[in-house]
């Protein structure tokens, strides 16, 4: 333990600092978020979204190295590129009928193929890796202070909305009857997460963003049976795997994306071990 | 109900009666088609305020659409849909709706309060619910005799239970029309008689419409069926007869009588 304090007080490490403060904001909206999107069942859209996001990355880094736009960079590339495939795919999912998931599934392999492709066209060698899995070396100062605000935008509008937002998750056809603006609210839930994948993508990176989207909100569910208090609860399990996974990923040498998913996924595994053997044990009462 | 409390608010309601007479629901000249091939056609309907009515047909013939147009979830290619003489979008709030419990996900995480909460979200319901809403929840809760289950997960009721919170749902905006998919559907025989005798009573305050597919059970409780297949049909319960139903169904079903305040032994078909 003190040997990771002190490298955590290290100022050669500031990059550890970085990222576990990096990991503790965006645990915020990814405790918001994900469960939205996992109550709602569209965790198949925003994975169409968190991929489709390297095209953003290819284009704003091709941007900066062919036509020197600095201003552009992967990160303002990416979450352009998020919000925009928020809308297309929000548009898709309501208004194509038929063969939504195949539509859903090409988006997503469409968005990563443009990325490549203008990462292929960027002078010098770009190493898309960092991108799908994460780098904590990308995290800067000021992708702190761009977690902290969004994370503030994403809260507010999830505090201002959420009557609306969460009737939407549980029954929207029940919602429509209500006139609650129903396609107003899928779209706002869309770019919300779209916001949530590009803070997060340095860290875990763009591929490895569902797990960690998804599987807190499960480990929640376990234990708490409202979606206010699940959304508290995934909060803090996120910043709970994001911290252990980059404190192992220190001790083992590792790189954090993956070690941060397998800490959820190991958490993941105790608590639904844990709450079986509980079931086996104890059979749920039925009132009547 | 009691007795007391709706002769009280008899006069008003004749009174309004006799000015405006309006429909409850007004449908005129309706035409809808989901492809090519019309689902409901040239339909002509009235249904009058505190009408307790059946929409009956076979599968397909168009109930459940009748109903999302009358809701205004979908929109007919020709013809007028007036709730109350207006169109169905302004008077939503008027309507109470109560979907097939099957069709919900049942793992989102909700208390049965919550549940009925959510019949009061409407479209500037920002932040939270106020302590009045929580009450009125509350109250419809007790309506349909669940007060005790109000902290109760709702996945964790029973298949009876469900539907009556989600009537208790349509029911806590204080809605004039309540309109049901199936409430029947996915419910055993001792539950299925206890909802309807609590639609029943909510009837003699409210005009409710319900789809079912189970003629003969639902037309001891009804005062008007309601027969859809692409056509339209309304007839009072006691002028339903053999050829009728055959007419609609387009062959003979046998009448199957449920002896349901009876114990088990005494169950027969006939």
């Amino acid at each position: 333990m003190n040997e990771i304090w002190s490298a955590f007080t290290d100022p050669n490490f500031y990059f550890l600092r970085y990222a576990f403060f990096a990991g503790i904001l965006a645990s915020v909206s990814f405790g918001i978020v994900g469960s939205f999107v996992v109550t709602k069942n569209i965790v198949s859209l925003v994975g169409a979204i968190a991929h489709s996001v390297l095209a953003g990355v290819g284009c704003a880094l091709f941007l900066n190295y062919r036509y020197h736009f600095t201003y552009i960079t992967p990160f303002y590339g990416a979450l352009i590129v998020s919000v925009l495939s928020a809308f297309i795919l929000s548009f898709v999912s309501r208004y194509l009928t038929g063969r939504k998931d195949a539509i859903i599934g090409a988006i997503w392999a469409i968005g990563m193929a443009i990325g490549m492709i203008f990462m292929a066209y960027t002078p010098g060698y770009v190493d898309p890796m960092s991108y799908l899995f994460g780098s904590t070396l990308l995290i800067t100062k000021s992708e702190i202070k761009k977690l902290i605000f969004l994370d503030l935008i994403i809260f507010l509008i999830t505090l201002f909305y959420y009557p609306q937002l969460w009737a939407f998750c549980f029954d929207e056809e029940f919602a429509r009857v209500r006139n609650i603006p129903v396609v107003f609210l899928s779209t706002l839930l869309l770019v919300m997460s779209a916001i949530t994948v590009v803070m997060m993508m340095p860290m875990v990176g763009i591929i490895l963003v569902l797990a960690q989207l998804s599987l807190p909100v499960l480990i929640a569910e376990q234990f708490v049976s409202r979606l206010s208090l699940v959304m508290l609860l995934s909060t803090v399990i996120c910043m709970l795997a994001s911290t252990t996974g980059l404190i192992g990923s220190y001790k083992l040498d590792l790189p954090a994306g993956p070690v941060i998913v397998l800490s959820s996924m190991t958490l993941y595994l105790i608590v639904a071990g844990c709450t079986l053997g509980v079931r086996v044990f104890r059979p749920i009462k039925r009132k009547e | 109900m009691s007795e007391r409390t709706k002769n009280s608010v008899e006069p008003a309601t004749k009174l309004h009666d006799d000015f405006w007479n309006v429909p409850a629901i007004c449908i005129r000249n309706l035409y809808f088609s989901y492809q090519k091939e019309p689902v409901l056609e040239q339909v002509n309907l009235d249904i009058y305020e505190k009408e307790f009515v059946s929409v009956v047909g076979p599968n397909g013939g168009g109930k459940t659409t009748l109903l999302k147009l009358i809701l205004g979830l979908l929109q007919p290619q020709r013809g007028s849909i007036l709730i109350f003489g207006e169109k169905s979008e302004k008077q939503r709030e008027k309507i109470g709706y109560v979907p097939q419990h099957a069709q919900l996900d049942l793992s989102f995480p909700a208390t049965v309060l919550e549940v009925v909460l959510m019949g009061l979200v409407h479209k500037r319901q920002w932040f939270s619910f106020s302590q009045l809403a929580r009450r009125k929840a509350m109250d419809s809760l007790a309506t349909v005799g669940l007060a005790d289950f109000s902290k109760e997960l709702f996945c964790h009721l029973s298949g009876g239970q469900r539907q009556r919170v989600l009537i208790a749902r349509a029911l806590v905006s204080q809605p004039k029309i309540l309109l049901f998919d199936e409430p029947t559907a996915h419910v055993d025989t001792v539950a299925e008689k206890n909802l309807m005798d609590l639609l029943k009573q909510i009837s003699r305050e409210l005009t409710v419409v319900l789809v079912s597919h189970d003629l003969g059970f639902v037309s001891q409780y009804v005062d008007t069926v309601v027969c859809v297949n692409r056509m339209v049909q309304k007839h009072p319960t006691d002028a339903l007869t053999g050829t009728m139903i055959q007419d609609l169904y387009r062959r003979s079903i046998e009448m199957v009588h449920h002896e349901l305040s009876q114990p088990e032994e005494q169950h027969h078909h006939e």
